[in-house]
């Protein structure tokens, strides 16, 4: 009953309507500082990890997450794929290593249109072409595109080159790869047709490795390099294949993207520090407002410790709430901007055309979590000041 | 009168202020209640009529001197202990009633009770049974805010011997009152004494309620004697 009566005290203490006006605007206010600053930095880490996880997602989506290559940028074959296939049987976690082979080319759709494209060639059983590309050679599935490869060129006499492979394919299908330079230049086809077409029989650009989910690309790609290194340097040989997480060759926009987060994560947070100095304040005038009910209840026999109690549950309540509007504004928020009013991006600048907010669970219950811890603490100071005041003077108060 | 001493105060000293400019309020006041007295302490306003109930309620600890209530010394008790000392022995009345705003005067008069852990029910029975002892079971469900002077006092009464407390120690508990009122809440405090055989040290300006008492004392420039 003691612990249910201490914290009707606070809460009354907090909300109750015979609080002055003053305490009463100053209490919604910090309320309001905790919960705007809360969902601040929700919103912030929800958008922010929403653009980095759209572009990990579509460069994961259209490349297998393991790369693996020939240093110096050497062409492999079916004998280094065998290879490989062979050594990554004993990491668990691969799922599977095909050959990729890569390559410019001039592609052309309806009449009079024509335009560079990367082909790539895969164990995909279809062509499948970006939708941008798509639109520009003004084509869709079914129609026919023509792929010209300098693979086999000549130079004539007169100097002019001789593109001697012109393939005719029918589009199975268009795809929207999620990232926009892929979606404007990207062509993929069955293996054996890209090596028709580049003129390249049993040779490979680079090789995939696709990974079990659960599992870490970067601790595999790490096991898997070992393994190669092992097997090639520690036969004798020079360093021949080596093995990268295919993210890795975006670390940089990775690296930067996270620095960005840091960096506004850092001022947003100091909109949730405004607000906790403002929580205090309005901690300091409820302890006030309430010192000589907090000696009347010392005279009847509260102890030291319940008074204690009483001001730090103040505390939580109010940062408490501040911190469950906050979460809930932000849900609302990404839910409404996702839903209602997407943010649109230039594609050819961002790759991807729309800033999706996607709800940040972990990050979300930390700061809820951080803040409520702080609010906490905010109220040590009027929770000792409480503790150490003699029931007299709390009755003499005025 | 061969009845138990219910309260024992002996050369309290209290002061106010740092050392080197200390306002002497108490100068070795000695006082001694038995049960079922009630005692008046009058004087001029800011003689340390106030300093004097707190001090003997354990709220103000004094620079010297020692309490006993029932036999036990506050002082000597850790805070828990000597907030239960206050809560099972001693009930307070203030001038102006300090009854908590946020709460109605039903649960003004079980705070008490439930400080001291009873279950809501009981605490609500006995709330109810002394409202309507005091005459005001009607505003049971009222905020202070909402009922005149003398309903919040008698609320305040009620709340101060909810714990069957063996002293009640009221500051000026007529002083806030108009002339009608206060009779009617000495006469309250009176027939509380006597019903149950409760000691109060009454603090008071109010002739009327000096002289129903069975004792009174009077303090000045912090010297307390007996008699008028």
């Amino acid at each position: 009953m003691k612990q249910k009566l201490i914290w009707a005290l606070a809460r009354r203490h907090v909300w109750s309507d015979a609080n002055s006006t003053v305490v009463r605007i100053v209490s919604i206010l910090s309320v309001a500082g905790v919960a705007i600053g809360v969902a601040a930095l929700v919103i912030l880490q929800a958008f922010m990890g929403g653009f980095t996880e759209a572009i990990a997602s579509g460069l994961s989506t259209m490349n297998p997450p393991l790369h693996i290559y020939a240093p110096g940028g050497g062409n492999l074959n079916d004998f280094d794929l065998g290879v490989v296939q062979e050594i990554a049987e004993d990491i668990p976690g691969i799922t599977r290593v095909e050959g990729i082979l890569e390559k410019a080319a001039v592609v052309s759709g309806a009449a009079g249109t024509v335009s560079g494209a990367i082909v790539r060639g895969t164990n995909e059983a279809e062509l499948i072409i970006g939708i941008d590309l798509a639109r520009e050679l003004d084509i869709g599935a079914g129609d026919e595109i023509r792929i010209a490869s300098t693979a086999g060129a000549e130079i004539s006499g007169m100097g002019r080159v001789l593109v001697d492979t012109i393939a005719t394919l029918v589009v199975d299908s268009v795809g929207d790869f999620g990232i926009e330079e892929y979606n404007n230049s990207l062509v993929i086809l069955p293996l054996h047709i890209s090596r028709n077409i580049f003129r390249a029989q049993g040779e490979l650009s680079s090789l995939g490795g696709y990974v079990e989910r659960g599992f870490d690309p970067v601790v595999l790609s790490s096991m898997l390099d070992s393994a190669l290194n092992e097997e090639y340097v520690g036969g004798g040989w020079p360093v021949y294949m080596s093995c990268i997480p295919y993210l890795a060759f975006h670390g940089n926009l990775f690296k930067a993207l996270g620095l960005e987060r840091i960096a506004m994560t850092i001022v947003l947070a100091l909109i949730t520090v405004v607000a906790l100095l403002n929580l205090s304040s309005a901690l300091t005038m409820i302890a006030l407002e309430h010192r000589r009910d907090v000696g009347v209840m010392r005279a009847m026999g509260l102890a030291p410790s319940g008074v204690f109690s009483i001001s730090i549950i103040r505390g939580f309540l109010l940062g408490g709430s501040g911190a469950l509007v906050g979460l809930a504004f932000s849900w609302i928020s990404i839910f409404v901007v996702n839903r209602y009013f997407p943010i649109r991006l230039d594609g050819t600048v961002y790759w991807i055309d729309v800033l999706p907010g996607v709800f940040p669970v972990g990050t979300a219950l930390v700061v809820t979590l951080a803040t409520v811890l702080v609010c906490l603490i905010v109220s040590l100071f009027p929770a000792f000041s409480a503790l150490y005041r003699s029931p007299s003077e709390a009755l003499r108060y005025e | 009168m061969n009845k138990e001493l219910v309260l024992s105060a002996v050369d309290i000293h209290c002061s106010y202020g740092s050392a080197d400019a200390s306002i002497q309020v108490l100068r070795g006041a000695e006082i001694e209640i038995k049960a079922g007295e009630v005692v008046a302490v009058t004087g001029p306003s800011g003689s340390g009529k106030s300093t004097l109930l707190h001090a003997l309620g354990f709220l103000e600890r004094p620079d010297r001197g020692k309490i006993l209530i029932c036999g036990e010394d506050g002082w000597a008790l850790g805070g828990r202990k000597r907030a239960a000392l206050r809560n099972r022995k001693i009930g307070f009345v203030f001038q102006f009633h300090h009854l908590l705003e946020e709460f109605t005067l039903k649960e003004n008069v079980m705070m008490p009770s439930l400080i001291a852990g009873e279950s809501k029910e009981d605490a609500a029975k006995k709330a109810d049974e002394l409202l309507d002892r005091v005459g005001i079971i009607h505003r049971a469900s009222h905020f202070p805010s909402r009922v005149s002077g003398g309903e919040r006092q008698r609320a305040a009464i009620a709340r101060a011997i909810v714990m069957k407390p063996d002293i009640v120690l009221a500051d000026e508990p007529t002083g806030n009152l108009d002339s009608g009122t206060s009779t009617e809440v000495e006469k309250l405090i009176m027939e509380l004494a006597e019903d149950g055989n409760r000691s109060f040290l009454l603090a008071t300006h109010s002739n009327d309620l000096a002289s129903a008492v069975h004792r009174r004392f009077f303090l000045n420039s912090g010297i307390l004697t007996e008699g008028d």
